[in-house]
């Protein structure tokens, strides 16, 4: 604006120049101008300065106020047209349909409590309107925002709200966040939002003002909070089921749970003690567990699950070394002809290379052996590397594990004082070096068998550990619909924190808050020019009329 | 700050008891040694004949007519032709509307020479004479009657919008001419600017002198609020019959005289050779003041003119 200004005062100058400079020559219309042709020529400068101020004149001013026009169009490119509408008052409301809003409170469901509070933020924001211009969106949300009305009057709201149900599915504030920072551009245009929910105010940021209304009250509720599995670590089997649960609200019952087999028959349940107890279970085959909480509390949307409990094999290997006796001791499997193996055990390391096109198989690399009676001192290793898991360096040293040296694409972990590898590792494909098998040793039962088992172990665990399918469990309403991401919709207990207040919405006046019609709004400097021309035009005119 | 207000044609400066008074005033005053237009209509040849009749003493014997006074047998019979009287003037008001009568612009010849037209008009009707308005130059004869106390409406919508000449200008007296009786007056205004290279003007007053008809030429003189205008300081000049060309003046007392006798010259020019006897000349001369007022101007032009006054003049 600095430079626009020095511009104006420019051409103000420029201009005021030009009002002081007065032709010497007066132009004269005659009738006897003939009988002038034969004068002599009077040879003198046209223009003559006479200093004078130019403020009466109404033709400076309106030629000063189309240069200052003109230059406002120029610096003002940016400028945007957002003064002319009328006051506005754009409201969105974004209701909770989670399942949580199922809960019991107050002898109703939460649902009617936001439904309840829905319409009077309705009437509320009708009732400050004052004139202004007023509409509404309505979007409710759970996991996913769903946008129900983009612009619309206060009955079709309240007739919208009316047909607001909860949905099996949990509750996800990011989406939330996330539409308050960029409210939608089309149709209502949004000023203030007004979210119905049961969840506690966080403080996210927003780019209009916020009203956050917490219907919940705490209520008593007992509900299943989450569901393990307890695994064998090379075969993934499920050995048991732990089902966590809570209490919420000050319920105080202890919890029962029940499960049912997939043949329909009770399974046995041991429960844990302490005030969050945590039950248990073995299924004996796998198939579907159905399993169910008693008594609820407010919110039954967290006392049943299903859990599939996956049939898991055992470990096809592809075994190369000449112990054959290991794989049956370890109740692993022969791999056959018609798949590929889970795990190869070999001491050869090219054995280790990529298996063609096929899949790599994770490789496990037997090396120098044990040597007992003997010592090898370490002098390097990876610290806190996984294959080294529990390892007492000291006992490994005693228990004379041989080196090798070190195979290609290999990432040494534990090297001998001379350079020799211990143990290795590869990441793709994934193979690791171990020094041997743990009965190698000769020492059964001593340290060193222990530091060779658990060198091993670690070694499978990180080669055919971890990738077991992950249990399927499934959180259902009463009547059996899986509630999508359920996690803490059952947690009932939290004090409810509001934010904002409806007696805050008021309109926003013209220029103040989002533009109508995106964040661009209109261009000015067309409308500069064009009243520049306009003036331009007024100014000519005056001129024309003026007398001689 | 000061606004500018587009000043309002001036409407005509008399009122129908002035132009009555006039009339009245006319028809009294005469100086020593003239005639007026009726008088020297009656002393005219009329040739609208009206009967025969027996000559009886003191007649004209010019009116004798001698075949038919033949045919009556006795010689003593003589027959003498006589004519109807001729009661109304016919008073032909020429007005010339080349560009230059439209300056200058605080007091243009050419509304002047409007009213004027417009009070001869009246007056005549007064008389109960008849009035012919005729623009001087232009295409089509543009030749318009008024007769009665009232100008006609055709008269009054062609005083009120006289139509300019178009450039060049060119002598329009023929429509004129063949409806000028001879014992009609024809009066001439105009600033007499325009060049008559081809003679016809100067042809018309000595034709029109020849056959008894009088003359009366109205100059407009505005060369005083001219000069009074460039007496104001230098200045860059224009005309209307200067196609654009413009001169840088700086007018001094002698160039001023200088340029009005280049003027009288001029407008002499066209009038003094073919003066016979039957031409009055008449300079209406604008005041040296540029804010004068029109209408008084008129006024005072108007009503003191003399020579206009006997153009009403009835009994000698």
């Amino acid at each position: 604006m600095t430079a626009a200004a020095w511009a104006l005062a420019g051409l103000l100058a420029g201009l005021v120049a030009l009002y002081m400079a007065r032709p010497r020559f007066r132009r004269r219309t005659l009738s006897a101008a003939r009988f002038l042709a034969g004068l002599p020529v009077r040879e003198t400068r046209r223009l003559a300065w006479s200093w004078h101020a130019p403020v009466t004149a109404p033709a400076f001013w309106l030629q000063l106020l189309v240069l200052a026009l003109c230059l406002a169009a120029v610096a003002g490119a940016a400028w945007r047209a957002t003064g002319t509408a009328p006051a506005r008052l754009g409201v969105w409301l974004l209701v909770d349909t989670s399942h949580g809003m199922t809960t019991r409170q107050d002898g109703a469901d939460r649902m009617a409590a936001a439904r309840r509070e829905a319409l009077a933020a309705v009437d509320a924001v009708a009732a400050r309107a004052e004139g202004a211009a007023l509409c509404f969106r309505l979007s409710a949300f759970d996991v996913v925002r769903r946008d129900l009305l983009g612009d619309a009057d206060a009955p079709a709201v309240a007739a919208a709200l009316a047909d607001l149900a909860p949905r099996p599915a949990g509750t996800d504030l990011a989406v939330v966040a996330a539409a308050l920072r960029a409210p939608p551009a089309d149709g209502c245009t949004v000023t203030h939002a007004v979210v119905v929910t049961d969840r506690a105010a966080p403080d996210p940021a927003a780019a209009v003002p916020v009203v956050w209304r917490d219907v919940s009250r705490p209520a008593p509720n007992l509900g299943l909070t989450g569901v393990t599995a307890a695994r064998d670590p090379l075969t993934g089997a499920v050995e048991a089921v732990g089902l966590a649960t809570g209490a919420w609200g000050g319920a105080d019952a202890a919890p029962t749970v029940a499960v049912v087999g997939p043949d329909g028959a009770p399974v046995a349940v041991e429960t844990g003690p302490g005030p969050d107890p945590e039950a248990r279970f073995v299924p004996p085959v796998p198939g579907t567990y159905a399993v169910t909480l008693a008594p609820g509390g407010a919110y039954t949307g967290d006392d049943r699950a299903v859990v599939e409990v996956p049939a898991t094999g055992r470990l096809a290997v592809d075994w190369r070394l000449p112990d054959s006796a290991w794989p049956e001791r370890l109740g692993w499997a022969a791999a056959g002809a018609g798949g590929a193996p889970g795990l190869r055990v070999t001491a050869d390391p090219a054995d280790a290379a990529a298996d063609g096109d096929g899949a790599p198989v994770p490789t496990l690399v037997v090396g120098g052996g044990w040597r007992p009676g003997g010592r090898t001192a370490v002098g390097f290793f990876a610290e806190g590397h996984p294959l080294l898991d529990m390892v007492n360096l000291d006992a490994l040293e005693r228990a004379g594990p041989v080196a090798v040296p070190l195979p290609d694409g290999f990432a040494p972990v534990l090297l001998d004082d001379r350079g020799g590898a211990l143990v290795a590792v590869r990441d793709e494909p994934p193979a690791a070096l171990v020094p041997g098998l743990p009965t190698a040793a000769g020492t059964a039962g001593g340290p060193a068998d222990a530091v060779a088992a658990t060198l091993f172990f670690d070694a499978l665990r990180r080669l055919v550990g971890g990738s077991h399918r992950p249990l399927e469990v499934a959180v259902t309403t009463a009547d059996g619909t899986p509630v999508v991401r359920p996690e803490g919709e059952g947690e009932t207990g939290h004090v409810p924190r509001s934010r904002g207040r409806l007696a805050d919405i008021a309109p926003v006046p013209p220029g103040a808050g989002p533009v109508p019609g995106g964040a661009a709004g209109r261009p000015l400097w067309p409308w500069l020019v064009l009243a520049a021309a306009a003036v331009l035009a007024g100014e000519r005119a005056l001129a024309a009329a003026r007398p001689a | 700050m000061r606004l500018w207000r587009r000043p309002a044609e001036p409407g005509f400066p008399l009122t129908a008891g002035e132009l009555e008074g006039y009339r009245l005033a006319a028809q009294r005053r005469l100086p020593a040694g003239q005639v007026g237009a009726h008088l020297r209509r009656r002393q005219g040849q009329s040739l609208e004949f009206r009967e025969y009749r027996a000559y009886v003493p003191g007649d004209d014997v010019r009116h004798v007519d001698w075949l038919a006074s033949a045919r009556c047998g006795r010689p003593q019979d003589y027959v003498v032709k006589t004519f109807a009287a001729e009661e109304r003037l016919t008073l032909a008001v020429s007005v010339d509307a080349r560009a230059t009568m439209a300056w200058p612009a605080a007091l243009p010849k050419r509304r002047v020479a409007a009213w004027l037209a417009r009070a001869l008009a009246t007056v005549a009707g007064l008389s109960g004479d008849r009035a012919l308005l005729h623009r001087l130059f232009g295409g089509p004869a543009a030749v318009v009657e008024s007769a009665g106390a009232v100008p006609s409406g055709a008269a009054r919508r062609w005083l009120d919008g006289l139509p300019a000449a178009t450039d060049p200008p060119r002598p329009n007296l023929d429509a004129l001419m063949a409806r000028l009786k001879p014992t009609a007056v024809w009066v001439v205004i105009t600033d007499l600017y325009f060049d008559d290279p081809g003679g016809a003007f100067a042809r018309a007053l000595a034709r029109l002198q020849e056959g008894h008809r009088w003359i009366v030429l109205v100059e407009l003189d505005s060369w005083p609020m001219e000069r009074a205008l460039l007496d104001r300081g230098p200045a860059l000049v224009a005309g209307p019959d200067r196609a654009g060309r413009r001169s840088r003046v700086a007018l001094d007392a002698a160039q001023a005289e200088r340029v009005e006798a280049d003027i009288r010259r001029h407008t002499e020019g066209l009038w003094q050779p073919a003066r016979r006897g039957g031409l009055t000349h008449v300079r209406w001369s604008w005041p040296a003041d540029p804010a004068a007022d029109a209408g008084d101007f008129f006024r005072r032009a108007f009503t003191g003119d003399r020579d206009l006054q006997r153009l009403f003049r009835r009994t000698a």
